[in-house]
């Protein structure tokens, strides 16, 4: 029987498939008698869901593509005449 | 003249014909959907000094030989083989190996902290509650987003580099061993405890509304 300290180490092998045999089964027998781990690994998934939109979203505000655009064409000319 | 947003290059062989072409509308919707993945990979593999750098030859290369580009993959992957071996090529030039010191030892306070378990391996305390567990209020908070790019900003190279990779780019882990040269073992820890750093912050957020 897996214990909280096995499922916190195993959680994200857990949420992305990675753990194989019967580890998954006996992470969910876990999981049915302990609310907390539950409440962990829930928060935990939504970790991954949540962290990514607040990069994109920072992505998003951050790219100049024609900026980026002009710095490689400046390179590109500086390698030209080198 | 302004030429983003490049509504015109949404479909992949438009966007393809306009590299061709050398139309700057097509390059910058191609900076649009890869200038990101790319600085993430070139990050990965010689680090943020030179990642730019690389990035840019990189773009260089793709202009230089978009021609002979035979789609026998997606222009992503094309692209993204491009950085991977400008970088790959900068490496051998400026050596860099990623430190495996990350994946010693439990940071004190953080989840896998021995301290937070008895000695059966049970919880002392209760996992916390959430005042919301509604992914688009959480996505709401502002002053959270300052708080997540914080901590990005902060975390160990090579775990932000696997929880970029894998989470923000969807990288498989076989790809990231490749970039990371590390086991698939070592990149599944660097990746639980750049997660666990970040729900962390969420944690904390949640109970105090600060960072």
């Amino acid at each position: 029987m897996l214990n909280c300290k096995d499922v916190t180490y195993l959680a994200s092998d857990y949420l992305d498939n990675n753990a194989h045999g019967l580890l998954p089964w006996k992470i969910r027998m876990h999981l049915l008698a302990c609310s907390c781990c539950r409440r962990f690994i829930r928060h935990l998934k939504i970790t991954t869901k949540v962290v990514p939109q607040f990069v994109y979203q920072q992505q998003a505000q951050e790219l100049n593509a024609e900026d980026v655009l002009r710095r490689i064409k400046e390179r590109r000319q500086r390698q030209e005449e080198s | 003249m302004t030429l983003y947003p490049p509504a015109d290059y949404m479909d992949e062989q438009q966007l393809i014909n306009g590299l061709i072409a050398g139309d700057d509308r097509a390059f910058c919707a191609a900076i649009s959907r890869f200038q990101h993945s790319m600085l993430t990979i070139a990050r990965a593999i010689v680090g943020d000094a030179f990642a730019d750098d690389v990035v840019q030859d990189a773009w260089i290369a793709i202009h230089n030989n978009i021609g002979k580009f035979e789609q026998r993959s997606s222009l992503k992957t094309w692209v993204m083989t491009i950085v991977s071996n400008e970088a790959k090529g900068r490496l051998r030039r400026e050596s860099r190996k990623v430190s495996l010191e990350e994946l010693d030892g439990e940071t004190p306070g953080s989840y896998l902290d021995g301290a937070n378990f008895k000695s059966d391996g049970h919880r002392i305390a209760a996992t916390p509650f959430w005042h919301t567990e509604s992914p688009e209020e959480i996505l709401e908070e502002k002053q959270l987003q300052r708080c997540i790019n914080k901590t990005l900003s902060i975390l160990p190279p090579a775990q932000k580099t696997a929880f970029l990779l894998r989470d923000i780019e969807q990288q498989s882990f076989e790809e990231i061993c490749e970039i990371l040269q590390v086991s698939a073992a070592n990149v599944r820890v660097l990746l639980h405890r750049a997660r666990l750093t970040l729900m962390q912050v969420i944690d904390r957020f949640q109970e105090t509304g600060t960072c």
